[in-house]
């Protein structure tokens, strides 16, 4: 009986190897459809992780490390609120934002610019501080001083040192951001230069909240929510990456039905491969039943014949599709959303 | 070795081929089964290998009763105890020669030197590495002769093994046969409708609707 693995072994690499080595162009197309079908269910199931990812990773890095986020009922609310909000206890850092879709002459899309305390967004959302030039260390105060990322500077054709014309006036590219996703278009500048210059004095978007260690998250939004009744809405960091998740939601279920079809392709494609393989050898495996092959043995062989031909098929498709992503995006992490240059708004 | 009991095998069309058929076929012995077209030669042939089943009666291997065995214990049976031989040759074609007499040593869990061994015993030395498509049908059935007995086995079963063959090949693929089974000391039925064939053989049988009975004497 210890010898069953070592026949079935060799009596697999003869056999196979022998059906190979006689055939070898019909193998390898053999091979090359079932990767393909494989390969098509892979690369969508890449695209949809890459997808959520990033749109995951594009509303953290907006929102940064906070534990709760309180917004207005309309889009702007008074920033009479961020003091009282900074001063509860239990709040170990308030971070207001206000959050601008702005108008580009010349662009049918517009510029989401983010006007932050740079000193308070620092703890909470350091993704989005400004990187300023040496010799000008505190532009990023600065009340005619934008930060782009490089996304907005390559779709805006700007550079640090220029300027961006916009309708509410000009203003001067302070330089780019610490860090931003691929694909992400945003600019960043001083709260409250952007109150001022795009007429939003007192008001704000929304209040990024950092509680003190040991708060209960859930205790301290059912006491925000009831002190400020309907007024404000206030939600966790889980609860956004929730809605993200149900704003691509629809997307994914096409990706998933898509992945679903390529691998019932590709299963079909495996069956009838194998099933024509199985028929065109019957005499053979008659031949085998005859010299002493039992019918479990032989059950065995056709199952492990097509285990490792599966097997070579799929490293066929997945080694290439691994080694794609990771010598041409060693730093994408996985985002091959990128690659496809879809652009993330948010 | 073999002993058949009041066999009977009909068809699934109800045609009758066996009828109370006996016979038994002693250790070492070589005969030859004649008969007309139809008349059950190769269903007998596969009822004794354990490929078909018998109606009725009863076929005994050492004493062993067929009808005893499940699939698997009549497999293994056949592997150990049985070679096989057609007029097909039935070589499998992307296996070299080799691999294709060594089938039987592996199936078995025995060494496999001896498949060169045979190799050169049927007249092929030194092409081991050969594939069948590099043969003649003469050759070929040198190979189905080796590996029918490469493995030792008692009995050697062999349907119409010179049908594809041209008379002269024939003659030495049958000398070589009856040879190599008297050299590995096993018991062999060849069934034919060559009478020179048959006559390479210890006893030559005829198969009727009547059973097994010899054949009369050559005048």
């Amino acid at each position: 009986m210890r010898q069953e693995p070592l026949l079935r072994w060799r009596l697999s690499r003869w056999l196979l190897g022998g059906e190979w080595r006689a055939h070898p162009v019909r193998a390898l197309v053999a091979i090359g459809a079932i990767a393909l079908g494989v390969a098509l269910g892979f690369a969508i199931h890449l695209i949809n992780a890459a997808a959520f990812n990033e749109f995951s990773a594009a509303v953290k890095s907006l929102s940064g490390q906070s534990d709760l986020q309180v917004r207005g009922a309309q889009n702007y609310f008074d920033e009479s609120v961020y003091p009282v909000l900074a001063q509860q206890a239990g709040v170990a850092l308030a971070n207001p934002v206000l959050e601008l879709d702005v108008p580009v002459p010349g662009q049918k899309s517009a510029l989401k610019i983010l006007g932050i305390d740079v000193f308070r967004a620092a703890a909470i959302a350091p993704d989005l501080i400004g990187m300023p030039s040496e010799d000008k260390p505190f532009d990023s105060l600065a009340d005619d001083a934008i930060f782009l990322s490089p996304a907005a500077m390559e779709w805006l054709k700007l550079k640090a040192g220029d300027t961006l014309a916009l309708r509410s006036g000009t203003l001067r590219v302070a330089g780019g951001l610490l860090r931003a996703r691929a694909g992400q278009r945003i600019a960043v500048m001083d709260i409250g230069a952007a109150q001022w210059r795009f007429n939003r004095l007192g008001q704000l978007s929304h209040i990024d909240l950092k509680l003190t260690q040991g708060v209960s998250r859930d205790a301290f939004k059912k006491m925000l929510m009831q002190k400020f009744g309907e007024q404000y809405l206030v939600s966790e960091t889980e609860d956004q990456e929730a809605r993200t998740a149900n704003m691509s939601r629809a997307y994914r279920v096409n990706l998933n039905v898509l992945a679903l079809v390529a691998l019932f392709t590709g299963a079909f494609l495996v069956f009838s491969t194998q099933a024509l393989s199985v028929i065109r050898r019957r005499s053979q495996f008659a031949l085998l039943r005859v010299v002493g092959l039992t019918r479990r043995q032989l059950l065995i062989q056709i199952l492990q014949q097509f285990l490792n031909s599966g097997a070579v098929r799929c490293d066929f498709c997945f080694f290439p599709c691994q080694f794609l992503q990771r010598s041409r995006y060693p730093n994408s992490n996985g985002h091959l959303f990128s690659y496809f240059s879809v652009r993330v708004k948010l | 070795m073999l002993t058949l009991r009041h066999l009977n095998k009909s068809y699934a069309n109800g045609r009758q081929v066996l009828t109370d058929l006996s016979y038994t076929l002693g250790a070492g012995e070589y005969v030859a089964v004649m008969g007309d077209s139809g008349v059950g030669k190769s269903t007998l042939l596969n009822l004794i290998a354990g490929l078909d089943t018998a109606d009725s009666g009863d076929i005994l291997i050492d004493d062993v009763s067929m009808s005893s065995l499940d699939d698997d214990a009549a497999t293994k049976l056949r592997r150990e105890k049985f070679g096989f031989i057609f007029q097909a040759f039935h070589v499998l074609p992307h296996l070299t020669l080799n691999q294709n007499i060594a089938l039987p040593l592996l199936l078995n869990g025995a060494a496999l030197q001896r498949a060169e061994q045979m190799l050169e015993a049927v007249g092929l030395r030194g092409r081991g590495q050969d594939f069948p498509r590099q043969l003649s049908g003469g050759e070929m059935q040198r190979v189905a002769i080796a590996r029918a007995l490469v493995h030792r086995p008692k009995l050697v079963l062999a349907d119409e093994p010179t049908g594809n063959l041209d008379p002269d090949t024939a003659h030495n693929v049958l000398m070589l046969l009856r040879d190599e089974i008297k050299a590995n000391g096993a018991s062999g039925i060849i069934v034919t409708h060559s009478h020179a064939a048959a006559a390479t053989a210890d006893r030559v049988l005829i198969l009727s609707k009547d059973g097994l009975h010899p054949a009369p004497p050559a005048t």
